[in-house]
Parts: C-alpha cells; structure tokens; sequence
C-alpha cells in the first residue's frame, strides 16, 4: 500500500471531508452515488473508509507521546546560595522547586519559583533584582516571605520564597466546616494582609486560592506578591499577551478582573475585586461566573460583561444536592444559608464585583469595614444595587401584565429613545431631534458618581433628575415635553412608585391638553394612565371619577366601538368590581368583552384580560363555578396562544388557583400551585413577590387540609422569601389562615412577619 | 514527572522569541507555530532518549508505559516525517495532529483558537488520522 502523494490527497481530500461529516446512514447512499460518478477516485476513498474504521478501533494516535522530562537533569542543581531538592509544582507562569540552602548557614528550607515568561524580555535582570529587593521587604506576618531573588546563569528569573506547607483557604474551610461568620473572620485576616502590601504600593493583582494557604497552625500566608507584576512588566509583551496565552494554553483566568482581562489599569482596585470573588467562593462555593468549564471567550466575556448573580441566588441555584452539600460544608441548611447571605453580604460583594473599580470599594480597608459592620450587626456603608431596585406592589388586576422592574435603568434608556426615534421620524424636525439628545444625555450624566455624593445611584435618582429636566428643559416643546413626561410617569409606575407617576400623568395630560387639544391621543392616555395609577394606589373613588369621564369624552370623540373606549371601560369595570359594586362592574365587564371580541377578535390579548377581569368579579360575586369555567377557558387560550412560560399565563394561573382553593378543590389547587412554583422560580426569580405569594397560597390550602406542619414550614418560607410587606402585615387576619390560629405557632409566624415587613423592627432582632 | 503542555508552549515561546523577537500578534498564529516547535522538541527528546536508552545513564519515566498502545519513540519519527508530507498538502490537517497530538489541547481549545467548530476540528482530526495511518502503513511495508 504506498503513501498518498500530495497531489493524491488534495484529490480526495474534498470528498472525504463530505463522507466523514455525513451520518452514518447516510453515507452509504451518497457512497453509491460517488461510485457512479467517480469510479476511479471512488476505489480509493472506499478504502480509506475502512482503514479509517481499523484506525478507530486501534485508537490511533489517542494517546500522547511522553513529553520530555527535566526534573533528573535540574535536581541538585545550585541556584545562587541555593540547591534544588524537588520539584513542588508547575503552573501556567513557571515551575516551583523546593531547595535549602547549599552552605549550610540556615536550616531553613525554601521554595524557588522559575518564571518562564520574564526570559522573554533582554536586560531585564537588572530591573528584576531591584522589584525583588523591594518586595523582600514586604514583611507582613501573614504574607509569605520573599527572601531573595535573582537571575541564574543560563538568565532565568527566580524568586527565592518562604516555604508554606498549608492547605488552600477554601478547602480549609470546607474541611474544617467553618460556618459563614467563621470565614469572614479568615477572610478579614487575608484582607489585613493585602491591606499591607497596598500601604506599601504593591499590589498583588494574582489573588486566589492556590495563592492563599492556611498553614498547620490555622495561620494565612499570602503567597506571591507581586510576581505577576514582575511578570506583566517584563517582556516587550504585556499582561494581556500573558493572559492569552494562559487561556489558549487551557488556563482560564477565572479571578482575573474586568481590567485585567480588557487591558485596562491594573490598581489596588483589582485586587478588592479578586479579593470579592475569593469571598464570593468561600461563602457559596462557586465562582461568580458560574459553574463548568467554558471557553477562553466565553469566559472574558462572562468577566467584562455579566453581572455575577448574588450570592444568595447562587446558593439557591437549581442544583439542589450540591447546594446541599454546600451548606453541610458550612454548617448550615439551603435555606439558612440563603438567608445568611442575602442583605448585608449580597450587597458588599455586589459592591467588590462591580466592573468598573471606581464603583468598587475604594480599598480593601473598607471592605473589611463593611465587613466587621456586618459580623456586629450594624449598617453598612454599600448601599443596595440599584438594579436590584424591586416593584414594591403587585397587582394582578391588570390591563397588560405589571412586569418586574429588573434592570430598569437600561429598559428605560430604551423606552425612551425609542420614543425619541419615533418622534424624530415623525417630524423630522433637526433641532427637536437635538433637543431629545440634550436631554438624554442631562438624563444620564446623573450616573456619574461625581455629580452626587455616595456611590450608587439608584434608578429612582435618574428619572428624578428627568422629570425635573423636562419640566425645565422642555418647556418650549410642549408636545415632546407631554410625550417624555408620560414616557417617564410609565417608568415610575413600573418601579412602583405611584405617586411619582401620578404628578408626571397628571402634567403631561395638563401640558398636552393645552397644547394638543383635548381629543388627542397623548391628552386621552395620559388621563388614562393617571386614573390608572389613582386605582393601583387604592384611590378608588377618584379613579373611578376620572375614568367616568375620560370613557364620556373618548365615546364623543371616536364613538362607541373604538379601541380606546373599550380599554377606558375596561378599567372603569375593573374599578366598579374593586369598590363592590358587583353587578354594575359585570355588566359593564360583559359589553366590552363582546365588543372585544368582535373588534379585536377573540383571542386578543385584551379579550383575555377582560375575560380574566370578569372571572375575578364573578368570583367576588360567589359564583366561583362560573368563575372557575370561564377563568378556566381564558388560560386555556392564553396557554394555547403565548405558551406556559409566560408571565400573563402565570397570573392567570394564580388567579385561578384562588378560584380553585375557595371552591375548595383543594387538590387541584395544590397541583396549580406546585407548577406555579416551578414556572415562577424560573422566570421571574427566587425572590418575587409572585413566587411569595403562591407558597403563601400553597401554605393556606395545606392549613386547610389539617397539614399544619407544611402549612407553617410554607408559610415561614413566604414571609422570607418576598411577600409583600402589606400581605405580611395582614397574615393574622387572614380568614384563609383561621384553622391555624390555635396553633402555638401561629403568633410566633404573625411575629415574624410584621418584623420581616417593617424594616424599623428587624434591624437588630437576627 | 513530565513536563506539562503549558510548560513546554513556555520553553517553545521562549525559543521562537530569541529566534524572531516577540510580535507574534496572532495568538493562533503563535499556536500553530509553537505547536510545531512543540513536536520537534518531543522528536528531539525521542531521538536523545533513544540514544539514552542504548547508553543505560536515565531511566526513562513516562506516564504512559503502562499503556499498551502507546506510541514508541521509532514511530514517533516516522509519525513527524509524515506530517511534514501531509504540511505540503493540507497545512491545516497538520497543525491539528500538533495541537491535538504533540501538544495535548482538547477539539473545544482548538476550536476555540481558530474560530471554528468542534465538529469541523474533530473532522479535520479524523482526516489526519488515516493520511498518517496511511502513511505508517506503507513505510512498514517497504
């Protein structure tokens, strides 16, 4: 059988790359084809399929060659004062020696640390010494000691270093099951030490585990300060060549900071962000970017780019063995330890973990003082993420879905440049145009941590800001000044607060009222929206004033069967069946849904939201079986059409399995629940006041079964899981709850609650 | 102890800078060249240990001899031979059999490098494979 020629392959190379990417059962009929084809070329790839089958089987070339060995060549060797004994380890920057000291002044032995990469660069002994001399004297109890450094012969860097026999800070705290505040107390001895060295302007820009080591005597020693900068500045090449070739060498820079991996300035900055990962690692045990291996890409983009998740959610992730196993490391539960984390501990790590190191703590210093705030129980000087920024009230009666205000900065940016670009279309008009940009820029400036003092700015600051600009701003465009006004009043509404965007509806119906005329379509949802927000607030005789109104003008202006009028008497109804008055707001219910259903057909996502409206009436009414069909049929349609996994679907869902447990199917209750649950941790959040409210539901319909163990272990896990506060504070009068109410434990749940609600008593009670 | 991939990129780094200076922009570019530099120091090591072997001063240690199959160093030779023959050819197939082979980087590295699928990787590899059985084959024949 002789070799393929070069000329022979670049023939059948083609064909054979067609063949191997073909499934298996579909080679064979193209094979046929080939063969009628190319008869001649078809003889050879024939066979080359088959020594492709008998290579397979012999495992060629699957396993490596060795790879040349040194280790019997480099013992014994003498580096400077210094002879090699063994080899220690070997990493991605070098290979680590253990060696005494060749005169036999000291006993003592040492480790030597070879650095591959400073070879690199020419003339760099010199430079090299002097770091080393500088870093020697970075004396510090708990930093392992640099005793020399130098340049062999051959010119190869070495370090000459304290040797530490010690177990990696996490794995020690994993085998000695430290609980959280036992952790944080190792962990604050680590930031002494880094606090130490940045005193001393060295930073050590390579924290993480295998660099941290506990030695016998519970002690942390730090291990090589500064190294990598010694690394980073040699070569013609820099950091970020070194990190590539880590990465491409399959190393992953996992506790590398965003500067680090983007080349920006490396500063004591970087290593409070290391020091926030290593927190984040020791508290949850996982990494901030989550677990499993990724690639190099990935995982730079995972570091610049995605916030970690809190640790609280970390720990709560869907791996519930190993969250298990996690927490026993801990001497702690799942949920005891979701629950030490959140708050005080989720919000200092945030702040370590933020992408850009001004929003950092300002030093390692100050987050060991958050720290200690946090083990004496006192405030913190890291306020909560403005991302975290939550809708403070749930509504489920609802023209369209309230979503959850999850990153409402950005979704606001959006909203509102989108409303610029249609404005900018719609006019054409250049300096209008210029004036939305003015504006969005005065918007955003806010942001910027020197315009305010403290260093988080909350999304609540920035359309407070907005709203007073187009105020001011905008004065002489009143028809864009309407228009952001209500764009922004939307935004307040999703962030919950209600009296905000009360008075931005209220100005932007006055502002385009006049300058409009009352018929406009701005004017009119302007009303729309602040009889809207009137009725969220619990304002029922006032939102039930102006939607009474707003329905007469609307009527006048497009007549009975618009759009517009259907929506106005949909929630005028919806309002009638909030203050009572049943059989007026059913009625009412019932005409918009048929004009509904022929305008805008009958699977409109406003049909069923009339639909759902009217089954709440009729279970207000007590007719829960007529209630329970049509909600029934609604999910039916809405599940059809838009899927499960849908919020709407899911408050329809919630809403019929209320009707369900006062019908007192229990059973069929309990199973809606549990899916509820799943769909609701999934996609709206571990936290929401959605999934809150199902497990307190859930807790009901158990006390109502007798099952009061459940009902308490439920209704407990409500209360600290985000129910809402005005929920909370009413669960002793809840009448679904009167079963438990002789229960011993009753008024200990009522307790936490109120405590969990009213943030003035919980402060000191944990 | 053997000497790990990474370290041995390193020593093929720190050859390739004293040759060429450092402005290797293109990391895959780099990969691929170094991965080349990688084989021959293997090809060199096989040569010398033979010639070790023969003079009786080291004993050899590899992690791999207790592995039937696995490769001895006169193939080795004849394995670096071929894929010289097949870089004429099909550049690309070569420097996987570097990659993969000599150097130890998994398909999700390779791809990775070069910006292409696993699959187009692992098929690339599958190719190489019977070029360079082919290739065995036919110089133990003659």
């Amino acid at each position: 059988m002789p070799a393929l020629t070069p000329d022979r392959w670049r023939e059948i190379s083609p064909y054979l790359d067609h063949a191997l990417s073909l499934p298996e059962d579909e080679r064979g009929a193209w094979l046929a084809e080939f063969r009628t084809q190319e008869p001649d070329l078809f003889v050879l790839l024939e066979k080359l399929l088959e020594e492709h089958q008998a290579l397979a089987q012999e495992r060629f070339l699957e396993t490596q060659p060795s790879r040349p060995t040194d280790e019997s060549a480099t013992r014994g060797r003498s580096v400077g004062a210094y002879r090699l004994i063994s080899l220690i380890g070997e990493g991605g920057m070098g290979s680590v020696w253990l060696a005494e000291r060749g005169d036999g002044r000291f006993e003592r032995q040492v480790a030597i640390k070879f650095l591959h990469f400073a070879l690199v660069s020419p003339g760099l002994a010199e430079r090299f010494k002097r770091e080393g001399k500088i870093l020697a004297q970075l004396a510090h109890p708990h930093i392992a000691e640099l005793i020399d450094a130098g340049v062999t012969l051959n010119g190869e860097p070495y370090l000459v270093l304290e040797y530490v026999q010690g177990k990696q800070i996490d794995e020690y705290c994993d085998d000695h099951k430290l609980g959280l505040d036992a952790r944080i107390r190792l962990f604050l001895e680590v930031l002494a030490a880094v606090a130490h060295a940045h005193a001393n302007l060295v930073v050590h820009r390579d924290i993480k585990p295998p660099n941290v080591l506990i030695n016998s005597d519970g002690k942390v020693k730090l291990l090589d300060f500064g190294v990598s900068k010694l690394l980073g500045d040699t070569g013609s090449d820099n950091a970020a060549t070194l990190l590539t070739l880590e990465s491409g060498a399959g190393l992953t820079p996992l506790f590398a900071a965003p500067e680090q991996v983007n080349g920006g300035a490396i500063t004591t900055a970087t290593d409070v962000y290391a020091m926030g990962v290593l927190l984040f690692l020791l508290l949850t045990g996982q990494h901030p970017t989550g677990p499993g291996r990724r690639s190099p890409a990935d995982l730079v983009k995972a570091i610049t780019e995605t916030d970690p998740p809190k640790p609280s959610d970390a720990v709560a992730a869907p791996h519930i063995e190993s969250g298990l196993n996690e927490a026993v490391k801990r001497a702690s539960t799942p949920d005891k330890l979701r629950r030490q984390l959140r708050g005080d501990l989720d919000t200092i790590i945030a702040k370590a973990l933020k992408k850009n190191p001004n929003e950092r703590y300002a030093s390692v210093v100050a987050l060991g003082a958050d720290l200690r705030h946090y083990l004496d129980h006192e405030p913190l000087s890291a306020r909560p993420d403005a991302i975290a920024y939550r809708v403070g009230k749930y509504i489920r009666r609802h023209r369209v879905g309230v979503t959850v205000a999850a990153a409402i900065v950005m979704l606001l940016a959006g909203f509102v440049v989108m409303q610029a670009v249609q404005l900018r279309r719609i006019t054409r008009e250049r300096d209008r145009a210029d004036r939305i940009a003015q504006f969005m820029t005065n918007m955003f400036k806010v942001a910027d941590p020197s315009q305010k003092l403290g260093n988080t700015v909350t999304a609540r600051d920035v359309l407070d800001k907005a709203a007073h600009d187009i105020d001011t701003g905008l004065a002489r465009d009143p028809e864009l000044q309407a228009r952001l006004m209500y764009v922004m009043g939307m935004s307040f509404n999703n962030l919950g607060l209600y009296s905000r965007a009360q008075k931005l509806f209220e100005r932007s119906a006055q502002v385009a009222g006049s300058s409009l005329g009352p018929v406009n379509v701005q004017t009119l949802r302007s009303r729309q929206r602040l009889a809207w927000t009137l009725f969220q607030q619990g304002q029922f005789t006032a939102a039930e004033a102006h939607q009474r109104s707003l329905v007469e003008d609307e009527k006048r202006a497009f007549g009975p069967k618009n759009e517009e009028v259907i929506g106005a008497m949909g929630d005028l109804a919806t309002t009638l069946s909030e203050e009572g008055r049943l059989p007026e707001a059913e009625q009412m219910q019932r005409d918009v849904l048929d004009v509904q259903k022929q305008v805008l057909g009958p699977e409109a996502p406003y049909t069923l939201s009339s639909m759902d409206n009217l089954a709440i009436t009729l279970l207000y009414e007590g007719r829960l079986d007529e209630a329970d069909k049509l909600e029934k049929e609604t999910l039916a349609i809405q599940r059809r059409v838009h899927g499960q996994e849908n919020l709407t679907t899911i408050h329809y869902m919630m809403n019929e399995a209320e009707i369900e447990a006062g019908m007192g199917a229990l059973g069929e209750a309990e199973k809606m629940s549990l899916d509820l649950m799943d769909l609701e941790r999934r996609l709206i959040g571990p936290e929401s006041p959605e999934l809150a409210e199902t497990i307190y539901n859930l807790g009901s319909i158990k006390a109502k079964q007798g099952k009061f163990d459940e009902a308490f272990a439920l209704l407990n896990r409500a209360v600290d899981h985000g129910l809402l506060p005005r929920e909370a504070l009413k669960l002793g009068e809840d009448p679904d709850l009167k079963a438990l109410k002789d229960d011993p434990r009753f008024a200990a749940l009522v307790l936490h609650a109120r405590q969990v609600a009213s943030p003035e008593l919980t402060k000191k009670s944990n | 102890m053997s000497l790990s991939a990474t370290t041995l990129i390193h020593k093929a780094y720190i050859e390739i800078a004293r040759k060429e200076g450092t402005d290797f922009v293109d990391r895959s570019r780099f990969m691929g060249y170094a991965a080349r530099v990688m084989r021959g120091l293997i090809i060199d090591h096989a040569r010398s240990s033979r010639a070790q072997k023969r003079g009786g001063q080291f004993e050899i240690t590899s992690l791999e001899t207790e592995i039937e199959c696995a490769v001895d160093d006169q193939k080795l030779v004849q394995i670096s031979d071929a894929l010289d023959e097949l870089a004429k050819a099909e550049p690309a197939l070569a420097e996987i059999v570097d990659l993969k082979f000599f150097c130890g980087f998994s398909f999700e590295e390779i791809a990775a490098m070069r910006g292409v699928s696993e699959r187009t990787v692992q098929r690339q590899w599958e190719k190489a494979r019977i070029y360079l059985h082919r290739s065995i084959r036919a110089y133990l024949e003659n």
